[in-house]
């Protein structure tokens, strides 16, 4: 693989979360290296508390390695202040949560364009943009809602749509469909693959849902703060 | 999409929410604002007070008892005089005023004013007010005496006698004597007789009625009357003691301009002097209508021409040769005034030669008493020794020789103008409270005195040398009683010329220099932004109302960030910065700041109307009575709208600064006490707890021994440390939940316990209301017991009575001693029960109040003229907060009778009065100007502890005299009673005896109470400021109440759903809330316990324990009640639905 198709590149990466009072807690990652190409999807999976989120957390720019590096893009997160990092989630970074997070008091377009108002405001465009995506997402009539009138899928299409508002080279999911029922867990897997496919956005999801995982191109394991590659279950219902 | 967009649809979305936070920023600038218009609205009054009573007035002359020339104009027709010269000199309106004292009371003994200004004024008068006359002018020719009886009143005096236009009225003026009242024949025969009079009009404040030469925010009790009417009624033909002097086309007058024109225009006459060829002798005359020439005449007329013989003529008692006397005489001294140049005329009086032990007597007393040359003559008179006690004194002098009959020196013309005395034809009508009648022989048979009367009238019976009359008879209003010259080579016009030459040179000296009133008033009125403006005094007060509105909007606002802390989270990982965000919010909060400003300021002109009202009527002692203008000047609303706005970011940005700093994933992880390590973070709260409330501590205790509890100083430090007492408690709280939160998990659950470590959770919470609970009680509890109380230790000579029952003031002088028991018997004082009655007079110099009661900032205040040793006997009267230097153990009223290097007179005055009017502390000093017009200091050499003495400032009788000896009689009066009981009584008898001068008399602790109530109404203010910011603040807890529950709904359905009872739940709750009221009222009171210790030792003070207790009680009943409501509301429902919404 070539240096220059690695968008996203993590190297020994550990996490600690430190009690001065009591001594150190356990290792929650232990030297976790993986690298992401542009393009590229992956699927993280892992039991509860494997550390799936936190590895996320580490990877989006929104929490800091106790050791190791990560490089976006080739930058090392590690060297840059809160406002380069904001600067990186904002312009490098889409994320996707669990839960949407949509603001209620803002519409479904609104709530896409929310990530223009960093560094520095809306760019040109934008707005023709966000209506697009809200379009592609198939909520072309819904701009003027509110998320109090989306459906728990709609809303989370509206949350993928805002990921992808400043043009990201990598989204970050993090149980993208773990709050969504069977069928419209399956739409929104459709929708990521299609984006990943179609856009060339490179896709990292952490993931409880061997449905949605199978459908990425790769697949690692996170199991006591370790990544190994993990295998796909040939059969049996998701759960 | 902007930041604004985003801003205008979160108010929008969450506008409940917002509600409260609006309301509390509303509340805050409506207190601050309305404090700010109050402060408005007081100086807008005073200097609208300052211009109604001066109407156009720039300029005023006041020549006390000296009146210049000045007759009335009448229906519009020229008058001549002072005035009208000084007018057409100046091209300005110039009016001439008869200002004299009087007591005016409702015919049939109904209300009584004692203090009233009798004015006699005329249509110049009327029009520097830019009104008309009130009373039609008296027609051109018409005689004095046919004016009608007619009066205006002031809208003040009015309402006070409850009367109207058509009401008849007694008037009581004083008639200014020819001669003082401070001398041994003026008596005190300058009450004029009681005048019935119709009250023709009512003036209002707009119509001049106002009219004051004194800053006061009290209106006097005006009786306007005609001036020629006046001047007919007091004996003062064509005379006036003010000038005014108004803007007018010729612009804006200077003092000094209106001194250059006055010397231009002043005639001896201006200042009572005349000058004669006295009748069939060769010789002119000085002479005056006050019977003594002062020194600055004497000066004049000696510098006008040489020769001067000096003449001092005295009514004698008795004049005495060996067992024989005879009563009631004239003597002369006469001398030269130059020794070296002797007029030869004067030898045929008294020779050259003659020694200051020799006296000549005249054929008449030779035969009377059968004295002869070489005799020894006594002469016995009066003098007024202390408090103007009639002493008897006398002088031996041995008989050089007889004055025959028809001599030059047997001259009737050497009697001065005595009053009562030298107008009577009848000598049994000789008015003077001196003669006694009985001694004097005019009855048929014996009438012997009466046929010298009839033939040689007031004709010298002896005569002595000048230097030896003066030693006899000299007093503060001179030495002389005539100056004489030869005739010859003279003319009385160029003599007069030439005295009034000299007299122009010193007007000053005369009383005549003008004082730039309204600049006076102005500055007086212009209310300093400090803790005397009424303003400043209500924003102070109402700071813990703004405070706690403002913790409460705070807190509101804070609740409704937590509420989105997801949504912060979510910016925060899409790429917003930190900073970002927080100004989102911030314009978010900002946004309604403003809108809560705005109703705020709105709301705050109601507050500040709703606030006058209460201080013209329930709180009128803080403003001493005075009525009130709404006024809110556009500044004025804008540093209201702009305080209340800061305010409020500011508050909103201290919660934000913590809320923003927390991680995104923390924030979008649902926000609460997900990170970190509690014990570490405990432990390290408790040792910060620890070490803040140990410093704050040892910083009281240092305090409190350092500083002991006596003195002024004392109340302060107290406080002070009172103050950090609060702050350690506050620490040890902080420990304390630091040590439950390090500690968690370890100790035995318990359901008690378990309320006690929820406390812990919301660290932040806990303190704010624990520090609001402490704050509130402590300065409630702090203030309310300076609420002072006149009653008690009353009697005690170190209290704020000084140990004196009775106050009172007269509205005339009274010139006699009031102790001396014939003055007493003359009076028909009558039975005082037995009691010891005993009277310290005081002499009042005129100035402005200088009490708690004047709003204004007095300038030159009251001078109260007394005898140091009255005050000073017996361990001396009232306590003493300060003095300029150690007595040694002596009253600090024995300051007053030294004398300081610098020639500035010692002064005493209340610490209220050098504190808060004047602005001053002790060894300040203060301008004035004495009556010549010269400059000289005062100087503040101790401050009375909280007393009735408030007002003016207290100097030796001797000083005020040096310096203002026109100050005739005592007005002002302090009594003992002995024993107390018969207080009542002894007021009736004084006050029965002393009616001609209108002696009012109060209970000492009446007049003190007046002053307390100034304090105890900002007591009230503040408590009532200070209750309502406890209310907010159990609204507070209230909400915190509210919102922990509900946060923990979840928390608390688990242990519904294990099996706790809704009863023990509400438990868990209240337990946990309780014991923040509680923590937070024990360490308000125990701080303010410690803050008021010196104050509970002060004179009029002691511990209010029902107020204090029902405050506390109160504060209490309010938390409790507002943590039960706020609980029922949160576990009101089916809270086992909450784990259904997990």
């Amino acid at each position: 693989m070539a240096d220059s198709e690695t968008l996203l590149r993590a190297r020994d990466v550990t996490k600690r979360y430190e009690s001065p009072a009591d001594g150190d807690l356990p290792l929650v990652l232990k030297g976790v290296s993986l690298e992401v190409r542009q393009g590229e999807s992956l699927a993280i999976v892992g039991p509860s508390g494997s550390g799936k989120s936190t590895l996320l957390n580490i990877l989006g720019a929104l929490d800091r390695p106790t050791s190791g590096t990560v490089r976006i893009e080739g930058i090392d997160l590690a060297g840059l202040d809160e406002k380069a990092l904001a600067h990186v989630r904002s312009r490098k970074i889409g994320f996707v949560f669990q839960l949407h997070h949509l603001l209620p008091q803002c519409t479904a377009l609104e709530n896409v364009l929310v990530p223009t108002l960093a560094g520095g405001g809306m760019r040109d465009g934008a707005d023709g943009r966000a209506r697009k995506l809200l379009e592609r997402v198939g909520l072309g009539d819904h701009l003027d809602y509110r998320p109090a009138r989306l459906s728990g899928g709609q809303r989370q299409r509206v949350a993928v749509a805002r990921a992808l508002i400043n043009q990201p080279r990598l989204v970050l999911a993090d149980e993208p469909t773990g709050s969504l029922d069977r069928e419209t867990a399956g739409n929104l897997a459709d929708l990521l693959v299609e984006l990943n496919r179609e856009d060339g956005v490179a896709m990292v999801v952490v993931t409880h849902s061997v449905a949605l995982a199978s459908r990425m191109g790769r697949m690692l394991e996170l199991r006591d703060g370790s990544l190994s590659p993990a295998a796909l279950p040939s059969t049996g219902p998701e759960t | 999409m902007t930041p604004w967009t985003l801003t205008k649809q979160s108010l929008r979305f969450y506008w409940r929410t917002h509600l409260g936070v609006v309301l509390g920023a509303a509340v805050a600038t409506t207190v601050l604002a309305g404090s700010l218009v109050i402060g408005d609205s007081v100086s807008y009054s005073l200097r609208r007070f300052a211009l109604d009573r001066l109407g156009e007035t720039r300029l005023a002359l006041q020549s006390e008892d000296r009146f210049f020339r000045a007759p009335a104009a009448r229906g519009g027709a020229g008058a001549g005089g002072l005035a009208a010269e000084l007018a057409a000199d100046l091209g300005v309106p110039v009016a001439p005023v008869l200002q004299l004292r009087g007591a005016v009371w409702a015919a049939g003994g109904g209300r009584r004013v004692n203090q009233a200004q009798v004015l006699g004024v005329d249509e110049r008068f009327w029009r520097l007010g830019g009104t008309g006359p009130p009373l039609p002018a008296p027609a051109p020719d018409a005689d004095p005496q046919d004016i009608p009886d007619e009066v205006a009143l002031n809208s003040h005096a009015a309402a006070r006698l409850g009367v109207g236009p058509g009401a008849r009225i007694m008037l009581q003026i004083e008639k200014p004597g020819a001669m003082p009242g401070d001398t041994a024949l003026g008596s005190d025969l300058n009450a004029a007789d009681r005048i019935g009079v119709t009250v023709r009009a009512v003036v209002s404040d707009a119509e001049f009625g106002r009219f004051g030469l004194q800053a006061d925010q009290l209106p006097p009790d005006n009786v306007f009357v005609p001036l020629a009417w006046l001047q007919a009624k007091a004996g003062v033909k064509d005379g006036a003691n003010v000038l005014l002097v108004g803007k007018g086309e010729g612009g804006e007058p200077s003092a000094e301009a209106a001194e250059r024109a006055i010397r231009r225009r002043f005639q001896v006459e201006d200042a009572g002097l005349e000058v004669r060829n006295v009748p069939n002798r060769d010789a002119l005359e000085v002479r005056t209508g006050r019977v003594f020439l002062d020194a600055a005449s004497v000066q004049a007329a000696r510098e006008a021409e040489p020769d001067a013989v000096g003449v001092l003529t005295y009514f004698v008692n008795e004049l005495a040769v060996g067992g024989r006397s005879q009563w009631y005489s004239m003597v002369t001294a006469m001398g030269p005034l130059e020794p070296g140049r002797p007029a030869a005329w004067a030898a045929s009086y008294v020779p050259r030669d003659m020694r200051d032990d020799e006296a000549l007597i005249n054929w008449w007393l030779e035969a009377d008493i059968g004295a002869k040359v070489g005799d020894t003559l006594r002469i016995s008179y009066y003098v007024l020794g202390q408090t103007n006690r009639l002493e008897t004194r006398s002088a031996e002098f041995r008989i050089r020789g007889i004055v025959l009959e028809g001599a030059p020196a047997v001259d009737p013309t050497l009697m001065p103008p005595f009053p009562g005395i030298a107008d009577e034809t009848d000598c049994r009508k000789w008015r003077s409270d001196i003669v006694d009648l009985s001694k004097v022989r005019a009855a048929p048979g014996n009438n012997k005195d009466q046929v010298y009367w009839d033939k040689y009238h007031g004709t010298p019976k002896a005569f002595v040398t000048l230097a030896a009359g003066r030693k006899m008879w000299s007093n503060r209003f001179g030495n002389l009683t005539a100056i004489r010259y030869p005739a010859e080579g003279r003319s009385a016009d160029g003599l007069r010329v030439g005295i009034r030459d000299r007299l122009r040179l010193h007007l000053a000296a005369l009383g005549f220099h003008f004082r730039e009133v309204r600049q006076a008033a102005l500055k007086a009125s212009a209310v300093a932004i400090d803790f005397t403006n009424v303003g400043v005094l209500f924003f102070l007060m109402s700071m813990f109302l703004v405070v706690a509105a403002l913790v409460l909007m705070g807190l509101l606002f804070v609740f409704g960030v937590e509420q989105r802390s997801e949504e912060v989270g979510t910016l925060l990982a899409v790429g917003l910065l930190a900073r970002k965000v927080r100004r989102l919010l911030l314009a978010e909060g900002a946004a309604l700041a403003v809108v809560g400003a705005a109703a705020g300021l709105v709301a705050g002109l109601v507050y500040t109307y709703l606030m006058l009202r209460l201080l013209e009527t329930f709180w009128k002692s803080a403003v001493g009575g005075m009525s009130l203008y709404f006024h809110a000047g556009a500044a004025t609303l804008v540093a209201g709208a702009v305080s209340g706005i800061a305010a409020a970011v500011i508050a909103i940005l201290v919660t934000l600064w913590r809320q923003a700093r927390r991680p995104a994933r923390e924030l979008l992880a649902g926000g609460a006490e997900l990170s970190g390590d509690a014990r570490a973070r405990g432990r390290l709260r408790l040792r910060i707890g620890l070490a803040v409330g140990a410093a704050a501590t040892l910083g009281a205790v240092l305090i409190i021994a350092l500083t002991g509890s006596g003195g002024q100083s004392a109340t302060g430090a107290f406080f002070g440390a009172g103050a950090l007492l609060l702050v350690a408690g506050l620490a040890f709280v902080y420990a304390a939940l630091g040590l439950i939160e390090g500690d968690s998990g370890r100790a035995a659950l318990r359901l008690g316990g378990l309320g006690v470590r929820n406390a812990a959770r919301r660290r932040g919470r806990s303190i704010a209301t624990v520090a609001l609970i402490a704050c509130g009680s402590f300065l409630v509890v702090a203030v309310g017991v300076f609420r002072q109380d006149p009653l008690q230790h009353a009697r005690e000579r170190t209290s704020g009575t000084g140990g004196f029952a009775l106050w009172g003031e007269s509205a005339l002088p009274i010139y006699r001693d009031p102790n001396d028991s014939k003055v007493r018997a003359d009076r028909h004082v009558g039975d005082l029960g037995g009691a010891k009655v005993t009277v310290v007079a005081l002499r009042v110099r005129e100035g402005d109040e200088a009490s708690c009661l004047n709003l204004n900032h007095p300038q030159q205040p009251r001078l109260m003229g007394l005898g140091p040793e009255e005050m000073a006997a017996d361990g001396g009267r009232f306590s003493f907060t300060g003095t300029v230097e150690d007595t040694a153990g002596k009253s600090p009223w024995t300051l007053l009778a030294r004398e300081s290097a610098d020639g500035a007179v010692p002064a005493i005055a209340d610490a209220a009065t050098i504190t808060w009017s004047l602005q001053k502390k002790v060894g300040d000093t203060l301008s004035y100007t004495d009556e010549q017009g010269r400059p000289f200091e005062v100087r503040l050499v101790a401050a009375i502890a909280p007393s009735m003495l408030q007002g003016g400032l207290f100097v030796s009788e001797r000083a005020l005299l040096a310096h203002f000896p026109s100050v005739s009689g005592y007005r002002m009066f302090l009594v003992d009673v002995d024993p107390p009981s018969g207080e009542t009584r002894a007021a009736e008898a004084l006050m029965r005896g002393f009616q001609r001068e209108g002696l009012s008399l109060v209970p000492a602790t009446e007049r003190l109470g007046e002053f307390f109530a100034v304090n105890n109404t900002y007591v009230s203010i503040f408590q009532v400021l200070g209750g309502l910011g406890m209310v907010l603040g159990s609204v507070g807890l209230g909400l915190v109440v509210l919102r922990n529950v509900l946060e923990r709904r979840g928390e608390l359905a688990i242990l519904r759903a294990v099996g706790f009872r809704r009863s023990e739940l509400r438990r868990l709750v209240l337990w946990e809330h309780w014991g923040l009221l509680l923590a937070g009222l024990a360490i308000g009171a125990a701080a303010a316990g410690v803050a008021v210790l010196p104050a509970l030792g002060t004179s009029g003070r002691g511990l209010p324990m029902v107020s204090l207790g029902l405050t506390l009680a109160g504060i209490l009943a309010s938390g409790l009640l507002w943590t039960h409501l706020a609980a029922a509301a949160a576990l009101r429902g089916p809270l086992l639905d909450a784990l259904r919404n997990e």
